[in-house]
């Protein structure tokens, strides 16, 4: 009880290291059990309107697998994916057929990417950023305090080499997220809107993700039906996948 | 002699009849002439002016996260160097290329930005070739050279319509580089061209370095090369096949340094099942380790290390930096020489990518199935199919070492090639059927003239001609004529290409626009074409003059006297 009511006052009063930070993001982020969750992608494009697109994701991380199961739109209704190990595959409904795809192939349309489901660790890709930039500083968030600071990639094989992250002050929560090309262009900012908890942690749960390169383009974020259950090792097949989408 | 002599005056003395039946052959001749010269040029400008943009004439593909459109070899100079010293290549182009989102003025489009290299060795007649293939209608080719913050552009006018961008206008990139990483940049169009080509109005060009820069290449890292062949449908296949023969990977292998000196060979770990199997039988891997990407096995008798992790560092081949990594789950295993550590090829290239270390030496005494190689080399492909199954498996082996690809443009640019194909049919069998209409008219019109002779032959008979004299006389008279009508429709051929060759085409957004060369339809004709037309036609009036000469020079005198038609 004393720990729930002291942690937040400790960890809002003094400015923790960028190290501490990403590391309590990855944390954060960081898969513990197996999950599946609904998810649905509004997508807006300037001057097309917007785009829906639902899909079911199973995730397991001990293994690096995933599935997902599109549901929306129509034309992508029954395709799906499936990761397993090394192996990424694209199911088409229409030709009953798998396809190896590789990890930069987008899904089911979406401007996601094979990439972003891998499981890689933030501390192994991102350090603190030189100077004072990468040192976290107060900032204001609307109304929530928050904490600033910046990151460099560690590595070339990341999909943006600079970001600007702000953390909430009392849970260390990701609010918002900036991220910039090498040539400094601000190409994304996305947005950590609502978060529910899971299993005695905040998952977030509502994202918005707008691209600053290309004016009008958004994509909203939501999931929903999250759970933790055990996902039987049938699910990660790809008669599995093909008997869901019929 | 005296038969030639007579010959000659015989076809002095029918003028009319020589002149008309000439003039049949030369036409002939022309539209053989004419058509041979078309269907070569339409292979002369797919292969030196269309393919040479687009694939080259062969090349490698390299990339590294099965990503055909990632390309990245980490040892250019070695690439180069590899090309350079066959005998058959006239130039080694870089091909860097990146599929972009471009923003105009108020407009969005993909679009391809390509490097132009202009301190590319070309020689005149491919300096030629690229200026009339893009006609620049504002600036010229050198003010992509242009230095400042702004990066120079030269597009297709078609590209700069859809962007609704002119000369001196912004037009800003989105893209992933040669790492995956987005980037954005921007740049100034400083040249609008013209072609005739459709394939070309989606590239934007920039110079080569500044491109390199913007991908994120190293200076010693390369995104794969096409070559310019001599003799390209001859050597294009026996060039792939030394490339490949060259190109064969060796085991990779890191001569590292751990913290305290030691000095250590590590090899990568291969992942796949079958591998798995065979070095975890071996080694006696327990099954809760065989799925961790970051294993190392080292010797049990590298006991004086820290059990729990192995620092170790390398130098690098090119550049200052030198490797460092942290080899963090370490199982001991026996049978395995101290010196030496297996690192599972997932965690290997991701520090052989991140520093590449010098070239290994020839590794002989481990099972190549256990370890793995610099680059995967698979078979060269022998149809587009196998190409394109090629690229699509590369995605197998996203997360372990480059796959290295050797085509030709058989195979890479097969549509191009069966464009030409079609095109080339086309023209033979217009030509056939015309040539064929003609010569039925030449035919039967030696077969009358001989016909209508037949009193002639009787008198030539009576003199004392033998049948074999007056059948050489007639085929003397055929050859000559055909002759001198082969070199007057040989003339005549020349001026009607030259003719057709002046009229301006506008083919835009059509793919048969790409046949044409600065807009106007393209002749090449060759000597042995030529040689081919003159011979086939003289001997084809001669074959047609053999019989109805034979026939009449059989006549015996009397009957051939009193023939009357």
């Amino acid at each position: 009880m004393i720990h729930t009511l002291i942690l937040p006052i400790l960890l809002a009063s003094e400015p923790p290291t960028a190290a501490r930070l990403l590391d309590s993001l990855e944390q954060q982020s960081r898969l513990r059990s197996d999950a599946t969750a609904t998810v649905r992608l509004t997508q807006t494009k300037a001057g097309q309107g917007a785009r829906a697109f639902a899909l079911r994701w199973f995730r397991r991380d001990s293994d690096e697998s995933f599935v997902i199961l599109m549901d929306a739109p129509e034309a992508e209704r029954g395709n799906g994916y499936l990761r397993s190990g090394d192996h990424f595959w694209m199911y088409r409904r229409n030709t009953r057929t798998f396809q190896h795809v590789n990890r930069d192939e987008s899904i089911g349309g979406t401007d996601a990417r094979g990439d972003d489901f891998e499981t890689r660790k933030l501390t192994e890709l991102y350090a603190q950023a030189d100077g004072k930039a990468g040192m976290p500083v107060s900032d204001t968030l609307g109304k929530v305090p928050a904490w600033r600071f910046e990151v460099k990639a560690k590595v070339r094989d990341v999909d943006y080499p600079r970001k600007v992250y702000w953390v909430s002050r009392d849970g260390w929560q990701l609010l918002k997220e900036q991220a910039w090309s090498s040539t400094g262009t601000l190409m994304q900012t996305a947005y950590y809107l609502k978060y529910q908890p899971v299993e005695g942690r905040l998952v977030a749960t509502r994202m918005l993700f707008v691209d600053e390169f290309e004016k009008g383009n958004r994509t909203m974020v939501e999931v929903d039906q999250i759970r933790t259950d055990k996902i039987p090792d049938a699910h990660f097949t790809k008669a599995w996948l093909e008997s869901q989408s019929k | 002699m005296l038969l030639s002599r007579l010959a000659l005056r015989n076809l002095g003395r029918h003028r009319r009849r020589s002149v008309m039946l000439g003039a049949s052959i030369a036409l002939g001749t022309a539209v053989l002439v004419t058509a041979n010269a078309f269907a070569h040029g339409i292979s002369v400008t797919m292969f030196e002016r269309v393919i040479v943009w687009v694939a080259g004439h062969a090349g490698v593909v390299a990339s590294e996260v099965g990503n055909p459109d990632r390309q990245l070899f980490r040892d250019g100079p070695f690439l180069r160097s590899v090309m350079e010293g066959l005998p058959q290549v006239k130039r080694v182009d870089e091909a860097v290329a990146v599929f972009v989102r471009a923003l105009g003025k108020g407009r969005s489009d993909n679009a391809v930005l390509i490097g132009v290299d202009l301190k590319s060795e070309m020689d005149e007649k491919d300096r030629r070739a690229m200026e009339e293939s893009f006609r620049m209608l504002q600036g010229s080719w050198t003010d992509l050279d242009r230095q400042g913050e702004d990066i120079p552009l030269i597009l297709a006018k078609e590209k700069a319509r859809e962007l609704g961008v002119d000369s001196g206008e912004e037009i800003r990139f989105r893209f992933s580089d040669a790492h995956g990483a987005y980037q954005a940049s921007k740049g100034k169009v400083v040249g609008i061209f013209q072609t005739d080509n459709m394939f070309m109005q989606a590239p934007i060009f920039v110079e080569i370095s500044r491109l390199r820069g913007l991908m994120g290449y190293e200076s010693w890292e390369s995104s794969g090369l096409t070559l310019v062949l001599h003799d390209p449908v001859r050597e294009a296949g026996d060039v792939a096949d030394s490339l490949h023969a060259r190109l064969k990977p060796r085991i990779a292998t890191m001569q590292a340094t751990t913290s305290g000196g030691r000095t250590l060979s590590v090899y990568g770990l291969r992942g796949d099942s079958a591998a798995r199997v065979e070095w975890a039988t071996r080694y006696g891997v327990p099954d809760s380790l065989l799925t961790r990407k970051d294993l190392a096995l080292v010797g049990s008798g590298m006991g004086a290390l820290n059990p729990d992790t192995i620092a170790i560092a390398w130098p690098a081949r090119y550049g200052n930096d030198s490797g460092r990594a942290v080899l963090r789950r370490i199982l001991p295993v026996a049978g395995l020489p101290d010196s030496v550590i297996l690192w599972r090829e997932e965690a290997f290239f991701r520090s052989w990518n991140g520093v590449n270390p010098p070239r290994p030496p020839e590794v002989s005494g481990f099972d190549s199935t256990m370890v793995s190689f610099e680059w995967n080399l698979p078979p060269r492909p022998r149809t587009t199919d196998e190409y394109r199954k090629m690229l699509a498996n590369a995605a197998l082996t996203s997360a372990k070492g480059p796959t290295v690809i050797v085509y030709t443009m058989f195979e890479a640019a097969s549509d191009i090639l069966k464009l030409e194909a079609v095109l080339n049919l086309i023209t033979l069998w217009a030509v056939l059927v015309l040539f064929f209409i003609i010569l039925i008219g030449v035919l039967n019109t030696l077969r009358m003239t001989i016909r209508e002779r037949t009193r002639e032959i009787g008198t030539l008979r009576a003199i004392g001609f033998q049948a074999r004299q007056v059948q050489g006389l007639f085929l003397l008279e055929t050859l000559y004529l055909s002759v001198v009508s082969c070199g007057v429709g040989v003339g005549l051929g020349y001026a009607i290409m030259k003719g057709l060759s002046s009229i301006p085409i506008h083919l835009e957004n059509n793919p048969l626009g790409m046949v044409l060369v600065d807009g106007r339809l393209f002749f090449s004709p060759t000597t042995s074409g030529i040689l081919t037309a003159v011979v086939l036609i003289t001997m084809m009036a001669v074959a047609t003059a053999f019989l109805p000469s034979r026939t009449a020079a059989r006549l015996s005198p009397a009957d051939a006297l009193r023939h009357h038609e």
